[in-house]
């Protein structure tokens, strides 16, 4: 009978953002088949603009989601996801550069770079923390930034084309986006089982109050590590996944305005909320692209936005969408 | 007998300050052992100790036969030495339930488990919901933290502290701040505990402590005085001393009781019809009260009754919905809470909240107030004359004071402001008995100076001995007021309002 109530009341606080229900299912489909025809509507009435928009928002959204692991769920307000972001992209165009196109090589290079960079950074970083562990990510992403731009022979100020990978077939825009697509879905997948396991509970513990955590026997500093890593990990993985979408890498992807950028996307979309990277990401690159078109001030207008979410909506866009808390 | 936690030589300094000098002290499987001691002892530094969450400057801890002194907090949690804190220390955001299944999870299985939802392991949420059951909180499990009680919290602190199924159970002041009802609830909670696991109670109430304790140890200035059984260490005199608190010279003298002047004092406080709601839950229906200069007036009441309430109503910090405030002939409800300190009432806080990365200097300097051209201002020098405890310490963090000396911080941060009228709330709260007697002397001493005194506090008697006027409060209305006198001679008072 305890367990039977228990349960229930378990699986009412789990089910909101997953779909429950004939309606929420119906809308689901209805916009995964959206999603899915997008590149033919966009070949068809001759958007490629926007199938290009929609490709970096998924990217960014990854991204996002990525940083997110560790600022909303963790607690750590990483300043420098612009490293792992920027090395992700470089790893794509240096690897071409020196003559490696092989998806099968890059792609696992790629991240297992910027897998290795966070467990740098995070080993050091999150020794301290508050200002200190912001202003130790910071510099060690503007080390990295700096690093970079003075290999003249990846381009150093000017940047560095990236061919697209060979996957062993032509991969074309919408190629690319269908590929950001689904492994978006995929990293989606996995920070939901994430955040949800006891791995996931253990690093909100030591988010809302650290002493208590390890005082109940969860290892605190392994636990945010391994989230950092893990963290580090998918923004790398959306690096790459930008450099493939604009076959161009820039040091302004490694660079602080960067990481900035990433983090007013987490905050717009509600940081610690699944779904805040999703909607930050996508919500920032609409509000972007309006305002850019409509005035040359366009940044100006997306700061007001920003503040008007800080101010009257802490738990970002989501949390307004979703109305409710889980 | 085999000891489950063997302390040896321990030392701890913090800075230049020696919080525990080689203390020796074993607690035995399935006993309750408290560890009592007057404010500024090292009791909590010791719990700390031996929880793990400080490192000892010297010394050894042994448990259950292997040496843990280098061990990191969350190991020992392992090893089975639980913890609660002397301030609630819950995940707040989470509810009853929740707390519970973190802390089985810290126990139990590996941290890494990355993949399977918590929600699915059936047995972690039916072992949490059992021990909620344990700790009296069976009927709260979805209550958020935030929403329980005071007292409700205390108990899932144990509750916590319980689920990580600990050989040895740490309770720092279990009882602090809660009615005698719940109390008794606790000292139940913990005879339970008997034979079963360890218990090292660090506690004030020696009303509980000499219930359930099978040995104490007595701390005094970061040593070990005593140690034994209940009525060995009563029999001891240097116990006795040193902390029971034996009545001073200046104690026993009958002190004249305080007379009202001829005439009444002009009022410095004009409450009425005070409305004060948290959201939509309404705590205080329309407080009266008046406060005349000069005066010491207290506000009694069970807990949870609406003192601190009204306290944070007068300053502003919980604006009040209907109802006036007037002081000094101005109508400050409604005003900002740093306009109303201002003019001249200061509230020293429950649980005193000293910054903690500020020293004690510059806790004080930077309240001092210059607006404020009154004949005689407060300064550095005259807090630390009125507390001399404190000067000896102008160098260290707060972090780093104890607690009799935070409260004496606090009081003194409020002076700095040059006030007219103080609030205290809780002013006592947790001190050993002759700290909190030098505080009352301290207040005594700043009424006679002219300084007009508010106080919620809980130690009646003491108080009748040198205030004017007393307000009692029930469910957020004023049930009596009268005069000491009045208050002493009306046994039924106290019985209504006052005890269980």
């Amino acid at each position: 009978m305890r367990a039977r109530n228990l349960s229930v009341e378990v699986g009412r606080r789990a089910a909101p953002a997953w779909p429950a229900g004939a309606p929420r299912a119906l809308l689901w489909a209805a916009g995964v088949a959206s999603l899915l025809a997008f590149p033919y509507a966009a070949d068809t009435f001759g958007w490629d603009f926007y199938l290009s928009l929609a490709t970096k928002a998924a990217v960014l959204a990854l991204a996002a989601s990525g940083l997110n692991l560790v600022l909303g769920y963790g607690g750590l307000v990483s300043f420098g996801h612009a490293t792992y972001f920027g090395l992700g992209a470089y790893a794509v165009a240096v690897l071409s550069r020196e003559g490696v196109q092989a998806a099968w090589v890059v792609w696992p290079a790629a991240v297992a770079l910027c897998t290795l960079a966070a467990l740098a950074v995070g080993a050091v970083s999150l020794r301290t923390r508050g200002l200190y562990f912001i202003m130790i990510t910071l510099a060690f992403a503007q080390m990295v930034y700096y690093g970079v731009i003075s290999f003249k022979r990846y381009g150093g100020q000017d940047g560095l084309r990236a061919p697209r990978t060979d996957l062993g077939f032509p991969l074309t825009d919408a190629g690319v986006y269908y590929l950001s697509l689904l492994l978006l879905a995929a990293c989606l997948f996995l920070l939901w089982r994430v955040v949800h396991s006891p791995f996931g509970r253990a690093l909100q513990a030591a988010r809302d109050n650290e002493l208590r955590a390890a005082s109940v026997g969860f290892p605190v500093y392994p636990v945010q590590l391994y989230a950092f890593v893990l963290s580090g990990a998918i923004t790398g993985l959306a690096g790459v996944l930008m450099a493939h979408h604009t076959q161009y890498v820039s040091p302004s992807m490694l660079s602080w305005p960067q990481s900035g950028h990433l983090m007013f996307m987490v905050i717009l979309g509600g940081v610690g909320r699944f779904w805040g990277g999703v909607v930050g990401a996508v919500a920032l690159v609409l509000l972007e692209e309006v305002f850019h078109s409509a005035t040359v001030h366009w940044q100006l207008f997306v700061g007001l936005v920003l503040l008007a979410v800080a101010l009257f909506a802490t738990r970002g866009l989501s949390g307004l969408l979703e109305g409710r808390r889980w | 007998m085999v000891s489950l936690l063997q302390v040896r030589g321990l030392s701890k300094r913090f800075g230049g300050v020696v919080a525990l000098w080689r203390c020796d002290l074993d607690v035995r499987e399935g006993e309750v052992h408290a560890l009592i001691g007057p404010n500024g002892a090292g009791k909590t530094t010791l719990a700390h100790l031996v929880a793990g969450t400080l490192r000892p400057t010297e010394g050894r801890i042994a448990f259950r036969g292997r040496d843990v002194t280098r061990t990191p907090a969350h190991q020992r949690a392992r090893l089975g030495i639980a913890r609660t804190f002397q301030v609630t220390s819950l995940f707040p955001k989470d509810t009853v339930l929740g707390n519970l299944v973190l802390a089985v999870l810290g126990r139990s299985g590996s941290p890494f488990r990355l993949w399977h939802p918590v929600e699915a392991e059936r047995a972690v949420l039916e072992e949490a919901a059992a021990y909620a059951e344990r700790v009296g909180l069976g009927d709260r499990l979805d209550v958020p933290v935030h929403a329980l009680s005071h007292g409700e919290q205390r108990q899932l602190e144990v509750g916590v502290a319980l689920a990580t199924r600990p050989r040895l159970l740490v309770l720092d002041e279990p009882t602090s701040g809660m009615s005698q009802e719940e109390s008794a609830r606790m000292v139940a909670l913990i005879e339970s505990l008997r034979g079963e696991i360890g218990v090292l109670l660090v506690e004030h109430d020696m009303d509980v402590v000499f219930r359930v304790a099978d040995r104490i140890t007595v701390l005094v200035d970061g040593r070990v005085l005593a140690s034994g059984k209940p009525e060995e260490v009563r029999a001891n005199p240097e116990v006795h001393r040193a902390y029971l608190g034996e009545p001073g010279p200046d104690h026993v003298q009958v002190r004249e009781p305080p007379r009202p002047p001829a005439e009444l004092p002009a009022t410095l406080l004009q409450v009425e019809g005070l409305e004060t709601f948290y959201g939509p839950s309404q705590v205080l229906f329309g407080v009266n009260l008046e406060v005349r200069q000069g005066q010491v007036v207290t506000l009694l009441g069970r807990n949870g009754m609406g003192k601190t309430t009204t306290l944070l109503s007068l300053v502003g910090l919980v604006p009040p919905r209907r109802g006036r405030v007037v002081f000094g002939g101005e109508v400050v409800s409604g005003w900002e809470p740093e306009r109303v300190a201002k003019l001249g009432i200061a509230l020293v806080p429950e649980g005193r909240q000293v910054f903690p990365n500020l020293t004690v200097r510059e806790n004080l300097v930077a309240f001092s107030a210059s607006h404020d051209a009154s004949r005689d201002p407060w300064t550095l020098e005259r807090v630390l004359d009125l507390f001399p405890r404190l000067r000896a310490r102008l160098d260290h963090w707060g972090s780093q004071l104890s607690g009799g000396e935070q409260q004496m911080l606090a009081i003194g941060r409020a002076l700095m402001t040059n006030p007219r009228l103080l609030l205290l709330d809780e002013a006592t709260e947790g001190l050993a008995p002759l700290v909190r007697e030098e505080i009352w002397r301290c207040l005594e001493r700043l009424n006679r100076e002219g300084l007009t005194i508010l106080l919620v506090d809980k130690y009646v008697d003491r108080l009748a001995r040198f205030a004017h006027h007393h307000v009692i409060l029930e469910r957020g209305r004023v049930v009596w007021q009268g005069s000491s006198e009045a208050l002493r001679s009306d046994p039924s008072v106290w019985r209504r309002y006052l005890s269980v």
